[in-house]
This record gives C-alpha cells, structure tokens and sequence, in this order.
C-alpha cells in the first residue's frame, strides 16, 4: 500500500492523524487563487481537526450531504450530470460558488453513466437508465450470492467477487463464470489450463468490455478531479470525504444477500454470517485507508444501513452488527483515519453501544439523521464528534425561518461546547435554495463560539 | 385450539412449527384449522413488533417460517384459501420509487389484524393505482413514497381519482420518509403516516367508519 511518509510504519496512531492532517492542509499541488482563499482553506481544515479532536473551534463547521441537488440548481439533469462532465463542472462549479458552504461539494459522488453503460450495470438504476432522466439513481437489491455459497466466499472473498458476484451485477462481464481462480497459477503444469478460460470468445468480449469501462472511468477521474481541484483552488474549500468503505454487516446486507434472505440467515445460519463478516473487516479497512491515501483525506465515510433501530433487535446488534464495525473502525484509527459514521434511520436504541469505550475519544465523526441530537450528546460527548441533521423534508418543504430556527436550536442544545459539525441528515438530491441559505447563515449567526 | 402452534409461530421457532404441522395434517387437522392458528400466531407477531420488542428481522423471519407452512399444506387444499375476499386496501409504492421495505412492513401488519390487503408492488404508475382501486373496490389508498423528487406523482394519482369519479370511495393515505402535513396538502391525500403502527390503526379507524 503507498503510504504518506517513508517512515510511516514506525509512527504511532496519533502521529498518523496528524501527519494525515498535516498533509491535507498542506494542499500539494493546489495552487490557490490568492493567500486569502489559501488561509480560508488552512482555517477550514483546522475547524475540522479541531471538532474530531473535541475541541472548540471557531466556529460550528457547515458540510451538508449534497447528492444531485447541483444539478437541478444549474438547470442541468441528473442523467446529464452522469454523462456530460463539461455540464457537471459548470453546475457544480455554479452551486460551490452560490452556496457558502465550508467543505467541497464534490462531483465524485454522481458516478460515470458511461462505464456503468458499458459494464452492463444491474446493481442500480440510474436516470436514463430505469430511472427519469432528472432523478437518482437507485439500488436494485436482490439475492446476488446465494444461501449455499457462504462458503465459497469465505474460503477466497476475492475470487469470489470476480467468478461469482462480478458476473451476476455487471452483464457485460457474465463471461467471468467461466474463469479459473488466479490461485490455479502456481507450478507450470497449472498454467496452460488455467489459461485456456481467458482465450474463449466470449470471456475475450467480456474484456474488451472491461478495458473500455478502465478507460471511460479514467476520462471521468480526470474530468472530475480538474472540476474539484478547481473548486478547492478557487473557493478555498477542502474536500469532505477521502476513503468510503462499509460496515460488514451492510456489505452482506445491501448487495450480496439483499435485506430479507440475510435476515433470515440470522436465524438460520448465524455462525455463516459470522464468518464471512471477519473475512470482510480486513478488505473493508483496507479500502476505507486506501481511499484515505489517495485522496489525502483522513475522513472515510461509512454509510451505516442494516443495523438502524427498526430493522434488528438490540441484542442482534450486539451479536451481527457492531463487533465488526467497530473492527473496520479501530483498523481504520489505527492508521490515522477519522471514520465518518453516517447513521441512516435512527439510533436511538443503540447510543449507549456506540459509546463503546473501546474507540479513542477524538477520532470518530457520528452523523445522525432521525437520532435525537440532545441524547446523542449526551452520550458521545467526550468522545466522538457528532453532526446532523436538518431534515430533507425542512430543507424542501420548509421556511428559511423554520430552518433557521430548527439550526439555533441545535447550536443552543447540542452544538454549545464544540465537537459538532452541522449538516443534513439524508443526502440531498431536492431543496428550496433559500433553505440551504437560511442553514448557512444561521450556522455564521449562531455557530460563532 | 392448540396453543402450541400459534406460540412456535409467536416465537419464531422455525423447525418447531415444521414439526408441528406435519403432525397436524397426520392427525387430521384441516388446512384451514392450521392457517387459523398460523393467523392467530401472526397477529402475536404483529403485536410484538408494535409494541417494539420485535423488529423489521422478525417479521421477515415469520414470513418465511409461514412460506414452509404454506408449503407443507398447499398439497391438501382444495380451493385456493381466501381468493374470494374482499379487498379493502390497495396499496403500492408511487412510480419512480422502488423502495418496498416501509409498504411491507405495513402490509405485513394489516394482514396480522384481519385486513385483506391488494400489493401492487413498487414503482406503480398513477393510472395503475387507479385501475385497481376501480377494479378492486377497495376503500383506502396506500401510496408509499421515499424520495422527494417522486411526491409528485402522488398529486397526479389523487387528481386522476378525481378525474374518473371515485374520488370520493376512497381514502388516500400517503406513507414513507418524507411525508407530512405539507405533503398531504399538496398531493390533496386524505391522510399521511410515517409510522407503520400508527398507520394500522388509522386504517382499522376508516375500515370500521366505512362498516
């Protein structure tokens, strides 16, 4: 894996946290349009170090979770927000600028229509593509991995992606079946049977297809990366997110069991469950880091699913849900990351186990949705920052008073000794302008400490 | 009647309930004697999760230990069980939106009180809800909704209803994460909900109105 300094093996967890902040705010490479934007984004990254670390800063950070919203702003669609990287720019560009917001709002979470075309996606709808043009996408959850074969995922997690899983949501590479593992090559009596999958005419289209998506998804990065990079540079504003990865639980959960099938495995065949959960942790830590790196941003977001209040018992928490996510989150402490844990749903059963007194106070972000802001605090004070969590509903459907008045009263009640960042509690794909103004100017009027 | 089988199904007791079916059937129980008592199982269940000590995981585990039962008894039925009702809901996720979990979870608990229920399933066309409330009968419209940007589609099923007359035969309840007093107003529903409990009761309201 690269990592950030040459002897970062030799660096203890709370000097990585460091360096990884250190590094951020150091910006390489950005050149900013003047000193003032330049000293707007260092202050800005030491607001967000400061909140992590529980300090108060000066004041409550503004960083909403903004989905396709951009788009409807400038005028452009989601399905051309996911095709056209020159109408992304401009909307994305034109929605950084007319929202003041603290943290980039970034293009990277729209996704590239044209490799999701290419590799035949079954996983999601997306607009113009089982979605309308002007709407999200959407997960198609299904029974991706059957009950039988916990085994075959146990036994080699990443062949099974490649020969099972890989086949079966991306059309284009169904071919992939037929492959051997990549362990078959280990003596030279091995090679040429192993091989021989790789030569059928099909397998080769299911290549050639997944060539072209390498290159399409390049032409993205490079559109997208420009598009931030000139944002940051221009408005000052550091990125949110590095690294995304997810609890293990959810993995099994979302996409490879769905929903129901793995809910009932609870009951059928826990100890399944189990297993494939520990063979997971070290690949989810191991994503979330990289992620981390690359982007040279400590904070890796964990969309939290399965585990919310309504879909399982506390007990069934305890037991599948939180051993292995809070394994993804000390892994990821460990090598200096800020785990973004972003609580869909509510929690209001579960604060006192997230409390765990087995995380390091300082080094966890918690952003809640339907959670009851008072308790959160009163339980995660001292020892991991909380956010949250202007409804989607406020912010469409709202007053820019009611939404002003919804953020003083999370300033006076939750935000009033730091260790808080302001944001919405779903992403946000819909709003009223004016609201989203209204939470920023509050947030200046009211979050000065 | 046997406690039994109504408290394996209570408690979710998976192999148990098996068991005790096959030996139902062996000892001349009739299909209907037994659904009875699954029926009676499930609305413990139902209870349960309103009373919050069971969640969304047990009641997708008591459907599937009620598809085993389902399919130990098919063989003996001689007409299909319950096809004649009438039905009283209809219910579907608006067009656009193929989010179900919330609409089972309340199908689920309509189905434990009694309440015949007609799914349409997700990502329902305006004209389709129409359709079936015409062809149906039903006197309550479920229409759930997650996404925002979906809402309208709400507004055109209620404008639709008005448009062929039956406005006025059926109550429509809107149910999901968005919805409020605002959304009920702009769509023209007779009620919202976001709680599937809550929103059982409401329906039992209308339904023993309605009788």
């Amino acid at each position: 894996m690269m990592n950030l300094t040459d002897n970062w093996n030799e660096l203890t967890p709370d000097e990585k946290f460091e360096a990884r902040f250190e590094s951020l705010k150091a910006a390489e490479g950005v050149e900013f349009v003047n000193e003032e934007i330049e000293e707007k984004y260092k202050a800005t990254v030491q607001r967000l170090k400061d909140v992590i670390e529980l300090k108060q800063p000066d004041r409550v950070p503004i960083a909403p979770n903004i989905g396709f919203y951009p788009a409807e702003y400038a005028g452009i669609t989601a399905e051309e927000a996911m095709y056209d990287y020159d109408k992304l720019g401009m909307a994305w560009e034109e929605f950084n600028q007319d929202f003041d917001f603290d943290f980039l709002v970034s293009t990277a979470m729209i996704g590239p229509g044209p490799v999701f075309e290419t590799l035949d996606y079954q996983l999601y709808r997306w607009p113009g593509h089982g979605t309308e043009p002007d709407t999200s996408y959407q997960c198609v959850e299904d029974e991706y991995m059957k009950a039988d074969e916990y085994d075959a995922l146990i036994a080699d997690p990443s062949g099974f992606w490649m020969r099972n899983y890989l086949p079966r949501i991306f059309g284009s590479l169904a071919p992939w079946s037929q492959l051997g593992p990549f362990t078959d090559l280990v003596e030279l009596p091995f090679v040429g049977p192993s091989m021989f999958p790789v030569g059928l005419p099909d397998v080769q289209e299911a290549f050639e297809k997944y060539l072209e998506a390498g290159r399409e998804a390049l032409e993205w990065i490079q559109a997208t990366g420009e598009i931030d990079g000139k944002t940051t540079a221009t408005q000052g504003v550091p990125g949110f997110l590095g690294g995304v990865t997810k609890a293990p639980f959810d993995v099994l959960s979302d996409t490879l069991r769905g929903t129901q099938p793995l809910m009932i495995d609870m009951f059928r065949r826990p100890e399944k469950i189990h297993e494939a959960m520990e063979q997971i942790v070290p690949i989810m830590i191991e994503t979330g880091i990289r992620g981390a790196t690359a982007n040279n941003n400590p904070m890796v977001f964990i969309p939290l699913h399965k585990g919310a209040d309504s879909f399982m018992s506390r007990e069934q928490f305890q037991e599948f849900y939180w051993p292995t996510l809070k394994q993804v989150i000390l892994g990821l402490v460990e090598e200096g990351c800020v785990p973004f844990l972003f609580v869909e749903g509510a929690y209001n059963k579960r604060l006192d186990l997230i409390a765990d007194p087995e995380l390091p106070e300082g080094r966890t972000y918690w952003l809640f949705d339907k959670t009851d802001m008072v308790e959160a605090k009163k339980h995660l004070s001292g020892k991991a920052a909380i956010g949250g969590n202007v409804s989607a509903s406020l912010i469409k459907t709202g007053t820019p008073k009611e939404v002003k008045d919804y953020v003083k009263d999370l300033m006076e009640n939750v935000a009033d000794d730091g260790g808080f960042i302001l944001s919405t509690g779903v992403v946000v794909d819909d709003a009223e302008p004016e609201n989203l103004k209204a939470m920023i100017e509050a947030a200046k009027e009211y979050g000065v400490y | 009647m046997s406690e039994e089988l109504i408290n394996a199904i209570a408690d979710l007791e998976e192999e148990r309930v098996i068991m005790l079916v096959k030996q139902k059937i062996k000892n001349g129980e009739t299909p209907l004697e037994i659904i009875e008592q699954c029926r009676l199982g499930v609305e413990i269940v139902g209870q349960r999760y309103r009373e919050e000590s069971y969640f969304l995981s047990d009641l997708i585990m008591s459907e599937e230990i009620l598809r085993g039962v389902v399919k130990i008894i098919a063989p003996y039925f001689s007409e299909k069980y319950g096809a004649e009702e009438e039905v009283q809901v209809v219910i579907g996720t608006i067009e656009g939106d193929i989010h179900d979990l919330g609409k089972n979870i309340l199908i689920y608990l309509l189905k434990s009180v009694g309440i015949n229920v007609h799914d349409l399933g997700v990502d329902v066309k305006p004209e389709e809800f129409v359709k079936a409330v015409q062809e149906t009968g039903a006197s309550i419209l479920g229409i759930s909704v997650i996404l925002t940007f979906c809402i309208g589609g709400i507004k055109k099923v209620v404008d639709l209803l008005d448009e062929s007359g039956l406005r006025d035969e059926v109550k429509v309840i809107i149910g999901g994460y968005p919805v409020n007093k605002r959304v009920k107003e702009y769509t023209g529903a007779d009620h919202f909900e976001d709680d599937p409990t809550e929103a059982v009761e409401l329906i039992k309201d209308i339904v023993k109105n309605a009788e």
